[in-house]
């Protein structure tokens, strides 16, 4: 793999991680999770 | 009046922790009756069960879940759409505010039922299929279903419904 | 997809007009205040305290969305009210009448 491409997935992880996933953590009253597709039945 | 007093934002897994009023969602075995016999088969369907439950008994599970709120429930089995009366449920399930999430082999969606389908606010419907040509999918799947059908379902949906989210 | 306005447009949150729960959204009571769910967009939102959720079933109570936090806010808390107002607005859990 190119080493500029696998620097931009580490990058990708690194702010997935930080981001906490689909969470959206702000000091709001408020918080948002995208549940679309995370329950079905395959 | 009580005052909320907010001081710490609170944090969403330490909700998690304490429970909710009820389910988000649910998963529903509707039936283990199937026209197929796929390989990979997770319910290891294909006979339905003497004891499934009976229309009365299906509506009073939505009752249920109504009172409840839950938001929606994940259908699947077996084959949902082998129950002659999975329609009466879809809309039973739908007027009283349950979303229904449906997973089939999509066998027995003609282009009139897709036409009703994507007339449905509150329904998400999922079709399984296992290969990017009808000879690998219909390995996996145990019969011929694409080939069979001609998959109706890809002509029948009105423009713009999308393909991995609910026609409507 | 479903028919979706373009963001910039969801985005404008004018507390001077009339708002209300969105009609596609589910509201349900829990110990911690309520969770919200969008049949249309599919989100899923926790408000957080009880006086938020009291203000966002209030709304369509109110000639504007000023006049129900005035109304209802804690003390204090208003521009905070507001600010949540915004990003409910965003999520498409509340919108104009």
């Amino acid at each position: 793999m190119p080493e500029d491409e696998t620097v931009q997935l580490e990058a990708d992880a690194a702010a997935a991680e930080e981001g906490g996933g689909s969470l959206e953590v702000d000091d709001l009253l408020v918080e948002e999770v995208s549940i679309d597709g995370m329950c079905g039945v395959y | 009046m009580s005052v909320d007093v907010p001081t710490q934002p609170l944090v969403l897994k330490d909700r998690f922790k304490q429970g909710l009023a009820a389910p988000i969602c649910l998963t529903w075995e509707l039936t283990y009756a199937c026209n197929l016999a796929c390989v990979h088969c997770l319910s290891s369907s294909g006979r339905r069960d003497p004891n499934e439950l009976t229309t009365a008994e299906a509506m009073g599970v939505i009752d249920e879940m109504a009172a409840l709120q839950v938001f929606y429930v994940n259908v699947g089995g077996g084959e949902p759409m082998v129950r002659a009366d999975f329609f009466d449920l879809l809309s039973y399930a739908v007027g009283r505010k349950v979303g229904v999430k449906f997973s089939t082999n999509g066998t027995r969606i003609s282009a009139p039922r897709a036409q009703q389908l994507a007339a449905m606010d509150y329904v998400d419907i999922q079709i399984s299929v296992d290969g990017a040509d009808a000879p690998t999918n219909d390995a996996v799947r145990g019969r011929a279903p694409l080939r069979r059908r001609g998959a109706p379902w890809t002509t029948s949906l009105p423009p713009g419904s999308g393909s991995s989210r609910s026609p409507s | 997809m479903t028919n979706a306005a373009p963001v910039a447009e969801r985005a404008l949150f004018d507390a001077a007009l009339a708002w209300r729960l969105h009609p596609q959204v589910a509201l349900r009571d829990e110990a911690f205040g309520a969770l919200a769910y969008h049949y249309g967009n599919r989100r899923l939102v926790f408000l957080k305290s009880r006086a938020l959720v009291e203000l966002v079933r209030s709304l369509e109570q109110y000639g504007s969305a000023a006049d129900a936090i005035d109304a209802i806010a804690p003390p204090g808390e208003a521009q905070r009210y507001r600010a949540t107002l915004a990003r409910l607005c965003r999520s498409e859990v509340i919108d104009v009448r």
